[in-house]
């Protein structure tokens, strides 16, 4: 291979997660220079090859890299970083195949519910307004600022000037406004709308946009950075919501050609895109992307190891564990997060409305096990908040007060509940407690709930019945309240005031208080924390809710849950777009990549 | 024979209201409300929203009207609409069907041709090393998973000799051979399990023909061997055969799904579980009646086939 | 089938075309098969005879011998799993506990396990580890007791119910068979999925001998089917026609000529239906619908072994080795006794 790492880093530390390259036995990659540089913005100018690029064969779907019995190659490159590559001549055309873990069910953003593995198509077809950088900040997008008035609720965005739709269709303020009334009856978009408070949106100028709150947001670029942000065409989306399902119209760079559920989607460039690279030149580069959902986790790799497709995603440790394993030449680009596995209680039924039956669950919950039955040992990190150590809002506080593993005390905190004569659940005292737990049936997760199991069941105070449920079932039993010790995950890598201001909000407001927890001080410091800009101010009101969480256990946590994007090496560009302010992007949270950028390199 | 395919024609139409009515039973005992499947977790349920969904469903229909509403739209050719894509359901079962029934023909079609050779063999010699050997061959064959096999394939032809692709499917829009070279994987997988019972199925039955009068008489008349077997000998057996055949394939069509995953092949099956995990009513509803139905035509014509084929059942 | 031999006349209805139909009747003990049949058969003069299992153990085959040993191996180990443990004070004698993650914490010994997941076999652990660090060997043969329930379970349900009706509708005909054979349609024309899913759901409780009927009611078309196939064809041949002609009643006539030619089919059938039921039970495992965990059983054995495959082959191997060996044996011992009574029928 040619592409052995001619090029020279300036590689920006990734503030949102970052983990240590496990498998750092490849020197030339992350040993390199730099760490400490500047952003990408200073890049030398590099004399650029105009496209040579033609679309005929590349790269070839059926031929492997010619990585096999290469030993020195043997684990790959693990990129935990993201950085832009400033020096590699990028090179226009290329078709490539990426194959993800499940299918996009609509292209609509909102209505359908979109996951990581949809994302990237979403992505690909659609502009946010603002889009996260690196360092976690929020920065303009689409939009060319944004600014809130002095009490964060009427924020002011001016568009872009001169982006079209794919359809021909310019982008004005009004267009963004007439997107309001559809995204309020939107299956998703609604709930964010309200989660928001936002109430009014106004084409205030031919590029300007009132947004205005019922009450103040200051962290409301974030509520623009997801699908309440990303802009579609409103005319199209109001004459045939159905099909725009199928033939959607962003301004994004890629552009949907083809696409047949469950087995192929087709993007080709949008040829006028609105973005340019640092070079002036006109993005993407790539010809075209086919999207495959792949739903088996050991078909994806092998498809991947054997070259039927060019990029995998995966959200498996164990997934991520086979392909360090696999060898043969890969890139590995890997993302921690923020987002962490584990479950909650739903204190509205007893015996987990009595916190020393929660405190003590959760002090016999033995995070080290299930990251390794997981095959997650020396990917994911233990976790004790919602915020990964890189995370800007991590607090060594609460990782701190969080309790380690303490069986004893776990014993002795459930034996004071069942010893209690007024113990919640009925039971005469001393008979041990009943707790179902249930997760939905993915072997991983079996696994997972059994080590909690062991311990649980070996307490003696506890009987633990396991259940599972498919998907549906599963969720549907939390939002029917019907939950008792339920398998979930918490958190995102974006804005706190996104995941945790529904998530303490009261539980008849909040369908998404699963755990029917409220705490008065708890939701007034969340409402408290999107009234300031103050970034110390606002970690220091999150990090009392989490301080909280450790106090009161309606959750528990079993895990960071990394994920993976493993490329062929000649694919370049995924970990390093740059915004149009010229600083880093946030690469590619969730494993769900920004493909503007993304070039195969000669 | 008229009458005999007339009164198939009533039985096929009872059987497939009976299948219609009994998916709208299931469905009603499948545990979790239709509308939290499809509202995303972080909507605002609020009870406008709720009732806007229970309507579009017709969910607060009674039991009945649901039931007749749906079949008088069936009867017209409109399954309805998925909730969760939007899709015609009409049109997923028709882009859909297509992949299916190619691999399940391409299963069935693979497993025949191994398993009628390997059948008389064994039954011609029963009880020698070469019985041994096959029977022992189909047996494994038998309890290998289906999946296990799968992988294995993946890891043979695709991981190491990369002389296949791994997962995904081309439709035959594609050209035959692109299609061909993503079908061969998934419909060999399939065929592993299928080949061992009908070679059983074969054996057993072969063994029992040639014990009988005219086979013997064929023999003393000094026929050859192969005369014999292929002849005479296969065609009563065909009719067991292709009994099951026909359960076979039919139970194929809806029954492919654990292979359709492994393989990435967005055929019939793989809708159907995921529009079971989404609770996408109409399209289970329209999938399973439309595979019910494929089922019941295929086998009342392998019934009629039967009745063909042998005049002792013909004749009664 | 065995029935040609008593040569009293042709069969009744010889497909056209087929020569040598009325020629002479060649002496009946000439087919390859039978003379195969025979040198398994220990001779049994006219009648025959009572045989000590000894004795028919004795006259099995090599293969079979072993198949018969490794069946007895399988349901000695389902059966020893479920004695008592407190009687060996703790665990059973050469097993582990089978739950117990050797590498987590131990709530009994109250410290933390030293064990390895994913482990090769090794002396400690016959067959390696799971990715729970549990003993390999010990959830295979507790695994056998619910393969071995589900197996016999279901497939007398659906051996029973299935052969039954398609034995007698297949002899009697008319409405009754039109009848039953239309709800058979639709119970087959039904995907197995949604009539699993729905019958699972609707029981909740995951009960292996739920779980096993359940299993059992989704075979009983195809018994039904295959037993009506083989009666149909039975109450045709000349002895039935023979012993209606001289007025037997039909209810003798369907346990005495049809249901005990019908059998011998029907239990190859059987022996391969009981192979699909451990493979189902593994479907239903990966769907999430089967016995609890942590409950092991082959086929949940498999489907958590599967992720980590490339790890560790061997996980998925021994539980499919496992399920092989025991689907083929069960076979080539249900061959030996079809055959035998095949021969018995013969001297009759």
């Amino acid at each position: 291979m040619t592409s052995r790492r001619t090029r020279r880093l300036l590689a920006v530390p990734l503030a949102l997660g970052l983990l240590v390259a496990a498998c750092g036995s490849d020197d030339d990659d992350d040993g390199g220079e730099g760490t400490t540089a500047t952003t990408a913005a200073d890049s030398e100018p590099d004399t650029t090859e105009p496209e040579t690029e033609s679309t005929d064969a590349e790269p070839d779907t059926t031929e492997a890299p010619d990585g096999d019995g290469d030993a020195d190659e043997a684990e790959g490159d693990v990129d935990t970083d993201i950085e832009a590559d400033v020096e590699s001549v990028r090179s226009f055309g290329g078709d490539i195949v990426i194959g993800v873990e499940a299918e996009a069910t609509g292209l609509r953003p909102w209505e359908d519910a979109c996951a990581e593995p949809c994302l990237v198509l979403h992505r690909a077809i659609f502009d946010q307004l603002v889009e996260q950088a690196a360092d976690g900040t929020y920065q303009p997008w689409l939009a060319e600022s944004i600014t809130p008035n002095d009490d964060f609720t009427v924020w002011t965005v001016m568009l872009r000037p001169d982006v079209t739709f794919t359809d021909g269709t310019p982008l004005t303020a009004q267009t963004v406004a007439d997107m309001f009334p559809i995204q309020q009856a939107g299956a998703v978009t609604a709930g964010l709308i309200a989660g928001a408070g936002l109430e009014t949106v106004e084409a205030t100028g031919d590029l300007e946009v009132t947004y205005t709150l019922s009450s103040p947001n200051s962290a409301f670029p974030a509520v623009l950075a997801n699908a309440t942000g990303r802009v579609f065409e409103p005319a199209a989306a109001a004459a045939d919501p159905d099909g725009f399902s199928t033939n959607p119209v962003g301004t994004g760079p890629f552009v949907v050609d083809s696409r047949d559920l469950d087995n192929e989607t087709v993007l080709v460039r949008n040829d006028n895109y609105w973005l340019v690279d640092s070079e002036g030149q006109q993005l993407p580069y790539l010809d075209s992307v086919s999207v495959r959902p792949i739903p088996d986790e050991g078909t994806r790799l092998d498809a991947q190891l054997s070259g039927t497709i060019d990029v995998m995603q995966t959200l498996r440790q164990g997934t991520i564990r086979d392909a360090r394993d696999a060898g043969g030449d890969f890139t590995l680009l890997e993302f921690q997060g923020s987002n962490t596995g584990g479950g909650m209680f739903n204190t509205a039924l007893p015996p987990y409305d009595d916190v020393r039956v929660r405190r003590g669950l959760i002090l016999m919950n033995n995070q080290e096990a299930v990251i390794e039955a997981l095959g997650g040992t020396g990917i994911s990190q233990q976790t004790t908040q919602w915020f990964s150590a890189d995370s800007p809002w991590y607090s060594q506080a609460v990782a701190d007060a969080w309790p380690d593993f303490d069986f004893d005390a776990g014993v002795a905190s459930i034996t004071e509940y069942i010893n209690d004569p007024a113990r919640s659940d009925g039971k005469a005292p001393g008979e041990p407690i009943d707790v179902e737990l249930s997760c939905p049936p993915d072997p991983t997760l079996i696994a997972a709930m059994q080590v909690i199991e062991q311990v649980w069941s070996g307490s003696g105070v506890v009987n633990v019945n396991l259940t599972q449920f498919d998907q549906a079932t599963h969720i549907n039993n939390a939002l029917t309240d019907i939950h008792q010790a339920h398998c979930w995950r918490w958190s995102s890598d974006q804005d706190p005031s996104i995941s945790i201001n529904p998530f303490v909000a009261p539980p008849e407001a909040s369908p998404v208080n699963f755990p029917n927890y409220y705490n008065q001080e708890w939701f007034d410091a969340a409402q408290a924390a999107i009234q300031t800009d103050d970034f110390d101010e606002r970690k220091a009101l999150y990090e009392s809710i989490m301080l909280g969480l450790a106090e009161e256990f309606p959750i528990w946590y079993s895990g960071g849950t990394a994920t993976l994007l493993m490329t062929d090496p000649e694919i370049k560009g995924i970990n390093g777009w740059l915004l149009p302010s010229g600083d880093l992007g946030v690469g590619f949270p969730g494993a769900a990549p920004r493909l503007q950028e993304t070039w195969v390199e000669q | 024979m008229v009458r005999v395919i007339a009164t198939r024609v009533v039985r096929l139409v009872a059987t497939l209201l009976a299948v219609t009515f009994l998916t709208f039973t299931m469905l009603e005992f499948l545990p979790g409300d239709p509308v939290n499947a499809i509202l995303p977790p972080n909507a605002v349920r609020t009870p406008e929203l709720i009732a806007q969904v229970r309507a579009d469903l017709n969910l607060d229909d009674p039991f009945f009207q649901r039931y007749f509403a749906w079949l008088g739209d069936a009867l017209t050719g409109d399954l309805g609409q998925s909730y969760v894509t939007d899709q015609e359901v009409s049109e997923i079962i028709t882009s859909r069907l297509p992949i299916t029934l190619q691999l399940a023909v391409m299963g069935i079609l693979l497993a025949l041709i191994l398993a009628v050779p390997i059948g008389i063999l064994g039954a011609y010699k029963q009880g020698k090393w070469q019985d041994t050997v096959t029977s022992a061959g189909v047996q494994v064959g038998l309890s290998v998973p289906n999946f296990i096999f799968g992988i294995f394939l993946i890891w043979l032809f695709a991981v190491n000799l990369q002389w296949l692709p791994a997962s995904n499917w081309n439709r035959l829009s594609d050209g035959l051979v692109d299609n061909l070279k993503t079908a061969i994987l998934p419909a060999s997988a399939l065929a592993l399990t299928q080949m061992a019972i009908f070679s059983r199925l074969v054996r057993a039955d072969m063994i029992g023909t040639l014990q009988e009068n005219y086979i013997l008489s064929a023999r003393a008349k000094g026929l050859s061997n192969r005369f014999i077997l292929f002849r005479h000998a296969l065609r009563p057996s065909s009719l067991s055969l292709m009994t099951i055949v026909g359960i076979n394939f039919g139970a194929l069509l809806g029954g492919t799904v654990i292979i359709e995953t492994l393989f990435a092949v967005p055929g019939i099956g793989f809708r159907l579980i995921n529009a079971i995990n989404q609770r996408d009513i109409l399209v289970i509803q329209g999938i399973t009646v439309f595979i019910a139905a494929s089922y019941v035509l295929i086998n009342t014509l392998v019934d009629l086939l039967y009745s063909a084929l042998d005049p002792r059942i013909r004749r009664s | 089938m065995a029935d040609t031999e008593a040569g009293t006349s042709a069969p009744a209805d010889i497909p056209a075309g087929v020569p040598g139909h009325e020629d002479r009747h060649a002496e009946p003990v000439m087919g390859a098969g039978v003379e195969a049949i025979e040198a398994y058969v220990v001779p049994t003069g006219e009648k025959p005879k009572r045989q000590s299992p000894w004795q028919v153990f004795s006259s099995m085959p090599f293969f079979v011998k072993l198949s018969a040993i490794w069946l007895i191996l399988v349901v000695a180990g389902a059966i020893y799993t479920q004695l008592d443990t407190s009687l060996f004070d703790g665990n059973l004698p050469l097993l582990q506990d089978p739950n117990l993650q050797t590498n987590n914490f131990n709530p009994e010994a109250g410290e933390f396990g030293t064990g390895e997941r994913l482990e090769a076999p090794s002396a400690a652990h016959w067959l390696g580890t799971d990715a729970l660090a549990r003993d390999t060997f010990s959830r295979l043969v507790y695994g056998a007791w619910v393969s071995l329930v589900v197996a016999i379970v279901a497939v007398a349900f659906g051996f029973i119910v299935g052969g039954g009706l398609g034995s007698l509708v297949g002899f009697v005909r008319g409405r009754t068979e039109t009848f039953t054979m239309s709800i058979i349609d639709v119970i087959l024309a039904f995907p197995a999925l949604i009539l699993l899913l729905a019958l699972v759901s609707i029981f909740e409780v995951r009960d292996l001998f739920i779980i096993s009927i359940v299993i059992g009611f989704l075979g009983i078309p195809a018994y039904t089917r295959v037993a009506r196939a083989n009666s149909l064809a039975i109450s045709n041949r000349e002895f039935v026609t023979a012993a209606r002609a001289i007025g037997t009643k039909p209810r003798r006539i369907l346990w005495r000529e049809i249901i005990p030619n019908v059998v011998p089919t029907m239990l190859a059938y059987a022996m391969v239906a009981s192979a699909f039921v451990i493979v189902v039970e593994g479907s239903l495992s990966f769907l999430g619908l089967s016995v609890q965990p942590p409950t092991s059983t082959w086929g949940n054995m498999i489907n958590q072994a599967r992720s980590d495959v490339k790890v560790n082959p061997w996980q998925v191997l021994f539980p499919s080795l496992a399920l092989t060996f025991t689907v083929l044996a069960l076979n080539q011992v249900g061959d030996f006794f079809q055959k035998r009574n095949a021969v018995r029928a013969a001297a009759l």
